[in-house]
């Protein structure tokens, strides 16, 4: 078994000694993180995503009088749907 | 002219944002389905489903989900 390079890049002291990585990491964390928090969204939010379709067969009627866009120029969604109401 | 023929379209739904249509023209025809089966065919808030899924839906669709009812094979409870 060879020597390795240990817990190089691993630790915060090995850090240390290659400064330049370090914004490397952050940016990649963050970037991992948004990506994270935007597949997250997509799998709780998305209004064409259901979990259970017993308790929930329909999930685009939770968005009848809002937004999921992210940006959507000059729409008022706080109209409710104009669908009537028959049930 | 006579009197002007009033020529709309279905109106935007939240439910329903982009670009793709196709819950928005699925959901209106079960629902003008539903609508009709639970209130009959002359309760007139089920014409704006039927207005909705006969604008957005393709005509080969409705033609071929009226079919599947006939058969019962449609793959949504009405």
């Amino acid at each position: 078994m060879g020597k390795g390079i240990g817990l190089s890049g691993m630790t915060w002291t090995s850090m240390k000694k290659h400064t330049a990585v370090i914004p490397l990491y952050a940016l990649c964390a963050a970037g991992a993180g948004l990506a994270g928090f935007y597949l997250w969204r997509l799998a709780a939010k998305s209004p064409e995503v259901t979990w259970n379709r017993k308790t929930n067969p329909e999930p685009w009627n939770a968005y009848e009088n809002k937004q999921y866009k992210f940006l959507s120029s000059g729409r008022d969604y706080t109209e409710a749907s104009p669908a009537p109401k028959y049930k | 002219m006579a009197d002007e023929v009033k020529i709309g379209t279905a109106p935007f739904d939240p439910r329903f944002p982009n670009q793709n249509q196709t819950k928005h023209c699925f959901t209106s025809f079960v629902d003008y389905k539903r609508c009709t089966k639970l209130r009959g065919e002359d309760y007139a808030p089920c014409k704006y489903f039927e207005k909705a899924y006969n604008s957005l839906c393709p005509n080969a669709w409705v033609e071929k989900w009226e079919s599947q009812i006939e058969e019962g094979t449609f793959p949504t409870k009405i």
